[in-house]
């Protein structure tokens, strides 16, 4: 009886030492002995690297823009002011300028508009020059719906002149959005100049 | 007697040795997001080069949520000597890189992974890249792979370009092609004003945008490999690619021909175009939905920017926002939408915008970001996470929002003024 309990305590340990040893054996072979061999992804650059300039390649469809129209804010005022040179003549056109997201003209604006239609009207009748209405916004809001309203600013101005005897025919709407601001300081005074209208003869 | 309660004991301290290892696969089997180490063994390249394709394996991981990034330095030789440190310290996984240089450019990184659960060597690849300023991609394509080897939700739009426009001066503007955190960066369309950049398919190999070099705004598709561009549709006022169809035969284009910015339906087989909206004032920015038989567009036909839908080929309009005081910018995914709100109405200071994500077919709306200027949303290709860039004091960043685990990253922006962004 002493014998098998002996030989029954035995066997118990040693299944039980052999079962704890199994659940320790942890190495970890770190030979490359995978089914999977090493796979090789090759991760080649395919985008073209020759980047052409675009405005090089364009130019033989760009429009002729008569002299040069150059920016110019106006002292005192924030007041953006666009001035051409048509035939020798220098031409002064005061942009448009809207409040904070919209596109309606307040009084002061439509004053001005008029008196700039007095100024297009000759040019207009008398060449062969067009005239492009560049509508412009302030930083605020996403880039889509900017151009979307500064095409609106810029439709507003042609609507007022074509109602004052501007032939329509003769005038582009164009927006450019965010994209040509006058100031890029972070201040109201900045947004208020970049809402605006500019105006360009074009041929 | 006495035998009895040896054998007994005995039975009991087996039971309990069986036990203890259970336990321990119970806690194991519980660990739902495994933790990660990532160790270089060795390498012959620039110092800064190999930080950097280590930080993006990292960061990939990390912002696929899949992963917790837990650094521990164990070289591969002296894993089986330190398994129960460890474990000790919840390690289950070690990714090995060994990133040398192959010639001039190139580079040759071989990674293994060790699951430390399996005790074996899971992933062993090596990979090449022939220009090392490629080496974002890399680094997520190392992490894509072993999100894939641990069959976690995939991450594969990790590996996927954007595509974004960027002013450079007043009237200038070019198009840059990136990777995901705009780590990578290369010019594809310079020269004058060049806008809207929006890929023309799911592969990626070619891409709209919108150019302002002649009399009207023009939309070209150039291929990206090729450079080849081919003139699309011009229009007086403006031209705006928006959406792509599923097949990629219609696109959805906001463009004023009478100086009236309206959304239209083009089709690229026939070469027509379809209008869809009718207002006045302003309509932008359409988006497919409902199998393309209805538009989320945005429109300020009740006084202030908001988001809508409409059927194509029906009358009537429907409101699918209500709060927000201008909501100029949204982004869709089968029934869910997330927008760009302006929550202050102040011209003469700085706004807030926020993100929010709503569903077509409830209630739900989920507020994604807290602060900050967060704008351009655009939604992954399987919808899982969302892009936006985020203006906050006086940084740029873009940000990365998971959806599915309510956590978003951010990831410094230094590309310049951002105009427009397609991913």
């Amino acid at each position: 009886m002493n014998k098998y309990i002996l030989k029954l305590t035995s066997s118990v340990l040693l299944i039980g030492l052999l079962a704890a040893c199994s659940s320790k054996k942890d190495n970890i072979s770190y030979n490359d002995n995978l089914n999977n061999e090493s796979i090789s992804e090759n991760i080649d650059d395919k985008i073209n690297n020759n980047v052409d300039d675009k405005l090089s390649q364009i130019q033989t469809i760009k429009t002729k823009v008569i002299n040069s129209a150059v920016s110019k804010i106006g002292k005192n005022s924030y007041y953006n002011t666009v001035t051409s040179t048509i035939n020798g003549q220098d031409i002064t056109l005061t942009s448009i300028h809207f409040a904070f997201g919209a596109y309606r003209m307040n009084d002061e604006m439509e004053k001005i508009t008029m008196t700039n239609g007095k100024l297009i009207s000759p040019i207009l009748k008398n060449s062969e020059a067009r005239i492009k209405l560049e509508g412009n916004c302030d930083e605020w809001g996403n880039d889509e719906f900017n151009f979307a309203l500064g095409l609106k600013r810029a439709k507003t101005v042609k609507d007022t002149l074509v109602n004052n005897g501007i032939d329509g025919s003769n005038i582009i709407v164009l927006s450019l959005g965010e994209g040509n601001p006058i100031c890029k300081d972070q201040t109201a005074s900045c947004w208020k100049k970049n809402r605006r209208v500019d105006h360009r003869f074009i041929q | 007697m006495i035998y009895k309660k040896i054998t007994l004991i005995l039975l009991v301290v087996l039971q309990y040795l069986h036990a203890v290892d259970a336990q321990i696969d119970i806690v194991r089997n519980n660990s739902v997001i495994p933790s990660i180490s990532i160790n270089v063994l060795n390498t012959s390249i620039k110092k800064d080069l190999v930080l950097k394709i280590k930080n993006i394996v990292e960061k990939d991981l990390e912002v696929s949520s899949h992963f917790i990034i837990k650094p521990i330095k164990m070289d591969l030789k002296d894993i089986n000597q330190n398994i129960e440190t460890l474990r000790g310290k919840n390690i289950d996984l070690i990714l090995y890189l060994s990133i040398l240089k192959s010639d001039a450019n190139s580079i040759t990184v071989q990674s293994k992974l060790v699951d430390l659960n399996k005790k074996e060597i899971t992933l062993n690849k090596k990979y090449i890249i022939s220009s090392q300023s490629r080496y974002p991609f890399l680094g997520h394509k190392i992490a894509v792979n072993i999100n894939d080897n641990l069959e976690a939700p995939s991450i594969k739009w990790m590996e996927r370009f954007i595509i974004f426009s960027r002013y450079t001066s007043a009237r200038k503007s070019e198009i840059v092609v990136s990777d995901y955190t705009l780590t990578y960066q290369k010019v594809v369309v310079k020269g004058g004003l060049n806008l809207f950049p929006k890929w023309a398919n799911k592969e990626q190999n070619s891409f709209y945008y919108t150019s302002y070099s002649g009399t009207f705004p023009t939309l070209f598709k150039q291929n990206l490999f090729t450079s080849k561009s081919k003139e699309i549709i011009s229009s007086q006022g403006m031209m705006v690619c928006s959406d792509v169809s599923f097949k990629s035969k219609k696109i959805l284009l906001t463009m004023a021909p009478n100086g009236q910015p309206d959304i239209y339906v083009y089709d690229l087989d026939t070469k027509t175009k379809q209008k869809i909206t009718r207002y006045k004032g302003i309509d932008v920015g359409a988006s497919f939905v409902d199998n393309e038989s209805s538009i989320v567009f945005i429109s300020d036909r009740l006084g202030k920017a908001n988001v809508f839908s409409k059927k194509i080929n029906q009358d009537g309009v429907d409101r699918l926002v209500y709060h927000g005081k201008n909501n100029s910018q949204a982004t869709t995914h089968n029934n869910y939408i997330v927008y760009s709100s302006r929550e202050t109405n102040n011209e003469f200071s700085k706004n807030s915008f926020n993100l929010y994500l709503i569903s077509t077919k409830n209630d739900m709306i989920k507020r994604l970001t807290v602060n900050g200027i967060n704008k351009f949303p655009k939604f992954s290709s399987d919808g899982e996470s969302i892009l936006f860039t985020k203006n906050y004091k006086n940084k740029s960043y873009v940000g990365i929002v998971r959806l599915n685990y309510d956590k978003s990253f951010l990831f410094k922006l230094d590309v310049g003024k951002l105009q427009s962004i397609d991913w």
